[in-house]
């Protein structure tokens, strides 16, 4: 059994795309996760696949930033298709070698320079093994993020249901974190009414009223500070960046951003490392033109 | 908790040295991987197995020659060397000579810090521990020195400190990992002193 | 702060004195006189949440109209203990060593609150210098435990013990940083 990896890489080529659009994500949604043959894929099919490493490096992003913002970030919906189907490939590929590596050493383990041999080769499926085990690191506690977050805003993110709502629920969430959002918050609701709730008079037992002088129903802290990194405009992005100002006499690229409770501006350079309020630098973030660290 | 609440809103040591592994660093490797070009056609069928990433990249892998330096992940650098594999080229600032113009430059001056690399910490401790022999100079010179380096930085942290407030501050030159160590003590403080000072906000408006 | 925050709610059940503007017909029982009727001008410890709401509202419904300039609140909030004028200057001579745990355990949170009705800037200034002055010190003690220390028997406990609800939590959180970056920098 010898499957090409060059054939594997090809088929990855004639899938997936590399436009993350809110637009189409909700057409994503709906194909499974390992699935070929996606509608998008002859609209979109001329765009280069991001390389797997561009990937990972996107993921570390996303990552890191989930783990330092506040609030739940949206859900990288086709980052996430293509890193979860490589991760498949990679899994049989590696059982696929290792088994063609067993028959090998069975077969020719005489000679002392074939043992050597055996060593170099079983360097990459090594490397591959621990080369997976950090993706997948990254991905668990990504998600695990995610989860505690979903937990921990559970009655917030319900309001997103309603009209109005800036960002619809299904594109914040994954399929499966949607559904573990909708069994979590009835889950939690059923319980307060049971044990606590149902005891109370009717004006005592809503859980979601917001008029008074503290919130019941907990948001995001949007002005909390964050450490940031500012690494101004993907490289790759043709247009030039209209919010991105030059200072005059020292010639440093900079972003000009308003703290609105202090009626005060403050300037972002790149490459500079700040400590700011999240919502701030809220906006420059999801355009992935600054990064939390 | 499906996160322990240790790591939420901040990155364990151990998180911060993963990320720093997967950057780029320079090896001589032992042994060579580039097929010759009369056995390309073949393809694996020479018994050697295609080195096929997904966090790193994996093209000079496939294209090792034997004490020809090339670039790879350190986290790939490190997992050669252990298999005796490779020998690592130390980056240029960690040596003796180097590092004490760091630590000069950092007691003249007190209100800046060096442009160490931003991984210097955890580059350090890395090489220190698991790859002692390849490094310009003797390694426990080398960790004194680090040691040195480190506390005057926190000195000098210590002094910045005095000069959080509600509004922002810019943290030039500090490296990924003394940012996270100061991580909740800054941003603890700094929201504090948000909330002090918003306490009043509603009386600055009619000014 | 969130409105299930246990620190938010123990320190509004904090008592601050009040004075009453009204007689109360029935309230006696509030300063223990079950049955009687409160008067103008009795002096009475109430929480800070009721307090506040009392400091706000009020009026005698039955004389003056909701937008009446000359109706008093039901209650007139006076200055705590622990913003007395003798607190206030110790912080200011020296913040590092006030003993804050014992005047309150919400310290912070009280004054923010009270800065907040008041819209006292001077309290906010006061409390701006106490706080860097004092994280400074908790960061020390935050970075420096370890056991050579406690070996010399140098009394980390002391310091705790001043600590406020709040500079309990910095001093953990940094603590616990310094602690898990020494694991880091000595392990193999």
């Amino acid at each position: 059994m010898n499957i090409d990896i060059d054939d594997i890489l090809a088929d990855l080529d004639r899938d997936t795309t590399a436009v993350e659009s809110s637009l189409i994500s909700q057409s994503h949604n709906d194909t499974t996760i390992l699935g070929t043959d996606g509608p998008e894929t002859e609209k979109f099919g001329h765009f280069p696949v991001p390389s797997p490493v561009k990937d990972f490096e996107r993921l570390m992003t996303s990552w890191r930033n989930e783990r330092m913002s506040p609030e739940l970030l949206p859900f990288p919906h086709l980052l996430m298709q293509r890193t979860l189907r490589r991760v498949q490939e990679q899994l049989e590929h590696i059982e696929c070698l290792s088994m063609g590596y067993l028959e090998d050493t069975a077969g020719v383990s005489n000679a002392a320079d074939s043992r050597n041999g055996a060593v170099t080769s079983k360097l990459p499926l090594l490397a591959m093994e621990a080369d997976l085990e950090r993706l997948k690191f990254v991905l668990r506690s990504f998600l695990r993020c995610r989860l505690a977050k979903i937990d921990k805003y559970s009655l917030y993110l319900r309001q997103f249901n309603d009209a109005g709502a800036a960002v619809p629920l299904d594109e914040l969430l994954s399929r499966q974190e949607l559904g573990y959002h909708e069994r979590h918050s009835t889950m939690l609701l059923k319980l307060l009414n049971n044990s606590i709730l149902r005891h109370m008079p009717p004006e005592l037992q809503a859980v979601d009223d917001n008029e008074g002088s503290v919130k019941m129903v907990e948001e995001p802290e949007w002005s909390r500070f964050v450490f940031v990194y500012v690494n101004g405009p993907d490289r790759a992005q043709r247009d030039p960046d209209s919010l991105l100002l030059v200072n005059e006499e020292t010639g440093q690229q900079f972003y000009s951003v308003t703290i609105q409770e202090l009626q005060e501006e403050a300037e972002l350079a790149i490459g500079g490392i700040y400590v700011m309020r999240y919502n701030v630098v809220r906006d420059l973030i999801l355009d992935n033109k600054v990064r939390l660290i | 908790m499906s996160l322990p609440w240790k790591l939420q809103e901040t990155f364990s040591p151990e998180e911060i040295q993963f990320i720093v592994e997967n950057e780029p660093i320079k090896i001589f490797p032992r042994f060579t991987t580039k097929t010759p070009v009369r056995d390309n056609r073949r393809g694996t069928s020479t018994g050697q197995t295609r080195w096929k990433l997904l966090t790193a990249k994996d093209e000079s892998l496939n294209n090792l020659v034997a004490i020809r330096t090339t670039e790879v992940a350190l986290w790939i650098a490190l997992l050669l060397k252990q298999q005796g594999k490779c020998s690592i080229v130390a980056p240029g600032w960690l040596r003796l000579s180097q590092l004490q113009k760091y630590i000069d430059y950092e007691l003249k001056n007190t209100g800046r810090f060096s442009e160490l690399p931003w991984n210097w910490l955890v580059v350090a401790r890395l090489l220190f521990s698991k790859a002692a022999d390849d490094l310009h100079d003797p390694v426990h010179l080398l960790r004194e020195k680090v040691q040195d380096l480190r506390e005057i930085r926190l000195g000098k942290i210590g002094q910045g400190l005095k000069h959080l407030n509600e509004s922002h501050l810019q943290l030039d030159n500090l490296s990924l990992l003394e940012i996270n160590e100061l991580r909740p003590f800054v941003l603890g403080v700094m929201n504090k002193l948000k909330d002090v000072h918003s306490s009043i906000s509603e009386e600055q408006e009619e000014e | 702060m969130s409105y299930y925050d246990i620190d938010d709610i123990l320190a509004d059940a904090t008592k601050f004195p009040c004075r009453f503007n009204y007689d109360i017909p029935g309230l006696g029982y509030l300063e223990g006189n079950i049955g009687k009727d409160i008067k103008k001008n009795a002096k009475v410890e109430l929480p800070l949440w009721l307090a506040r709401i009392l400091a706000i509202v009020g009026g005698d419904p039955g004389l003056s109209s909701v937008d009446d300039d000359e109706a008093f609140p039901f209650v007139e909030l006076m200055a705590p203990e622990l913003l007395a004028p003798r607190v206030i200057n110790a912080i200011k001579s020296g913040p590092a060593t006030l003993d804050v745990h014992s005047i309150n355990s919400h310290f912070y949170a009280l004054a923010i609150k009270w800065a907040t009705l008041f819209n006292d800037r001077d309290l906010v200034e006061v409390l701006n210098y106490m706080l860097l002055e004092r994280s400074q010190e908790i960061r020390n003690h935050a970075a420096s435990i370890d056991l050579e220390e406690l070996a010399q028997g140098r009394d980390v406990s002391t310091f705790m013990l001043t600590l406020d609800e709040f500079e309990k939590r910095i001093y953990r959180d940094s603590h616990e940083s310094c602690k898990d970056m020494k694991k880091w920098l000595v392990q193999r």
